[in-house]
């Protein structure tokens, strides 16, 4: 599981610089709210596995909703919509 | 280049794609092997009983065949004479033969304790004899065993073929204080405890009808008199702490309930029978502490954990979810020191083992105090006192025995998902953080699974590890 998020991450993150060499600019609070929201996505996921392990289903669908779901959402909305300008 | 050749070369587009054909593929596969969720097991009620199939433990490559691949024939086959509930040794060698191999055997022992050898030293045929505890048919692997057991009582249990250094005519086994308590540690959890922890002997916590005397080697117990002799050179206590099955455990105020705790306490007897034995395997004398005193004060001592609101043992790694045994021994100890690990302060403002409680037992009081709630509780400390006779009631009446506040103390957790070791370090760092923690404890869900409760039978279909227990909690 842990590879198969490592490798998302690294697409995201290389699509990212491919962004940023066409046009996208991004400023340093952008930068700041996706490396959370990346955390935080990472986090829920990791959550609702190891919560399959403890038999705490509740728990790890909270987490994923939370922390995969919602708070990536948000992040990524005001990050979409006040840190990204887009020259092309 | 040809038109041929062009189209012959894999695209940036086609590559993506078979990546990403591929990484979705792994990824199926992985999290249908990690977690079978949806896959859940026929059930048929019958009678009342749930029954269902039982889960595939098997790798892929392990095929199930309709004969045993080992060839028999009936016809040719006869049964070998047993003289004797017994292993087939015993069986087999005569009495006489069977005395000599016991000195042979008792030579080659005592080699082993004297020459130091490595894997034959006195604490390692300790621990051997100590694991012997439940050997009841006797064995040939263990010297002097008799042929037929039949062990009558709890003290028989702990003395049954046991094979102190005196028996060679050797003298207790010597170690630094600091040596032992690294050989009992060991030992104790090769024995089934979560975590061993040593202090000093404090009398001012010890009984009224126990007295300390010089002149006596062994511990005596009058119970029609009230009175517990124990030796003076009795200074030391070792504690054992044994973690329960937590899936069991949540289902508090069950039946189901009621089997985690008594697994918990079942795994907390058999460690402290064996640790018992392995005391006196190494020629020292050891005395129930839980008859001699209150065990939960000498846990605070050992560091073994902070109390709680519920008035009992927390600990930082399982909560609530243990049971503690203990033993005075002669063997010197280093003792281990009290640990702080922000309770007292969380466990002001969190008061969810009180809100939980059914009998309504436990104290809402924002802050602990003095005064205990009857004369059946002991004076001198500031906790929040219990209403005991609540307690008691609510548990004789049901049949069960109810460990709820121990259950949904947000300590007691498991140690596999990081959000357990956030929230602890959390309330570590803020101690005030007690009220929001429980609050978030019981949204997540992580609360008690009762009876309308259309998980509390799933059980059954867990797929739980061995006694219901992670041995590696805190530990990996």
């Amino acid at each position: 599981m842990n590879l198969i998020l490592g490798i998302a991450i690294g697409l995201g993150i290389a699509w990212l610089i491919y962004k940023t060499k066409n046009g996208w600019v991004i400023n340093w609070f952008g930068w700041v709210l996706m490396g959370v929201s990346a955390s935080s996505f990472v986090f829920g996921v990791d959550l609702f596995f190891d919560s399959i392990i403890e038999h705490e289903m509740r728990a790890g669908w909270m987490g994923f909703g939370l922390f995969s779901i919602v708070l990536p959402v948000v992040l990524g909305t005001i990050v979409w919509h006040y840190s990204i300008v887009r020259s092309a | 280049m040809s038109d041929r050749k062009r189209n012959n070369r894999l695209s940036r587009r086609d590559f993506l794609k078979g990546v990403g054909a591929i990484m979705g593929a792994t990824g199926v596969a992985s999290i249908t092997r990690v977690n079978p969720v949806g896959a859940k097991p026929d059930r048929t009620n019958t009678n009342g009983l749930t029954t269902h199939k039982r889960k595939y433990k098997y790798p892929w490559w392990v095929k199930t065949v309709d004969k045993i691949t080992t060839e028999v024939n009936p016809d040719i086959a006869t049964k070998p004479p047993m003289v004797t509930f017994a292993t087939y040794a015993q069986a087999m060698i005569p009495d006489e033969e069977w005395d000599i191999n016991n000195s042979k055997a008792k030579e080659y022992v005592k080699e082993g304790i004297i020459n130091n050898i490595p894997g034959r030293t006195l604490p390692d045929l300790a621990l051997h004899y100590a694991l012997h505890s439940d050997m009841t048919l006797g064995s040939m692997g263990s010297f002097d065993s008799p042929r037929t057991v039949k062990i009558k009582n709890h003290e028989e249990l702990v003395t049954y073929n046991l094979h102190p250094p005196r028996d060679f005519d050797l003298d207790p086994w010597q170690a630094s204080p600091e040596e032992a308590s690294r050989v009992l540690e060991a030992a104790g959890i090769q024995f089934g405890a979560s975590m061993v922890g040593f202090t000093k002997l404090n009398p001012d916590w010890i009984y009224p009808y126990v007295k300390f005397e010089p002149g006596i080697t062994e511990p005596v117990m009058d119970i029609k008199n009230m009175s517990f002799r124990i030796p003076e050179s009795y200074k030391y206590v070792v504690l054992l702490i044994t973690q329960g099955p937590r899936d069991l455990l949540i289902r508090n105020q069950s039946e189901l309930g009621a089997a985690g705790d008594r697994a918990t306490y079942s795994r907390m007897f058999n460690a402290g029978v064996q640790m018992a034995r392995f005391i006196k395997g190494l020629d020292y004398g050891y005395a129930e502490l839980l008859a001699a005193g209150p065990i939960i004060p000498f846990a605070l001592e050992a560091g073994l954990g902070e109390l709680g609101r519920m008035n009992r043992l927390i600990n930082p790694i399982f909560g609530g979810n243990i049971r503690i045994t203990g033993f005075l021994t002669d063997l010197p100890l280093a003792p281990d020191k009290p640990i702080d690990f922000g309770l007292q302060e969380f466990c002001k403002t969190c008061k969810i083992c009180a809100s939980e409680c059914p009998a309504g037992a436990l104290s809402m009081a924002d802050e602990p105090y003095w005064i205990p709630a009857n004369a059946f509780q002991a004076s001198g400390k500031k906790v929040y006192f219990e209403d005991n006779l609540k307690c008691a009631k609510y548990i004789t009446e049901r049949g069960n025995y109810c460990s709820t506040c121990l259950s949904v103390c947000p300590w007691s957790k498991q140690d596999k998902a990081a959000l357990h070791e956030i929230a602890k370090v959390t309330s570590v760092i803020v101690p005030s953080s007690g009220n929001f923690l429980s609050d978030m404890d019981q949204a997540f869900g992580y609360g008690l699974i009762r009876e309308d409760d259309p998980e509390m039978e799933d059980w059954w279909d867990l797929d739980i590890p061995e006694e219901g227990i992670d041995s590696y909690q805190g530990k990996a």
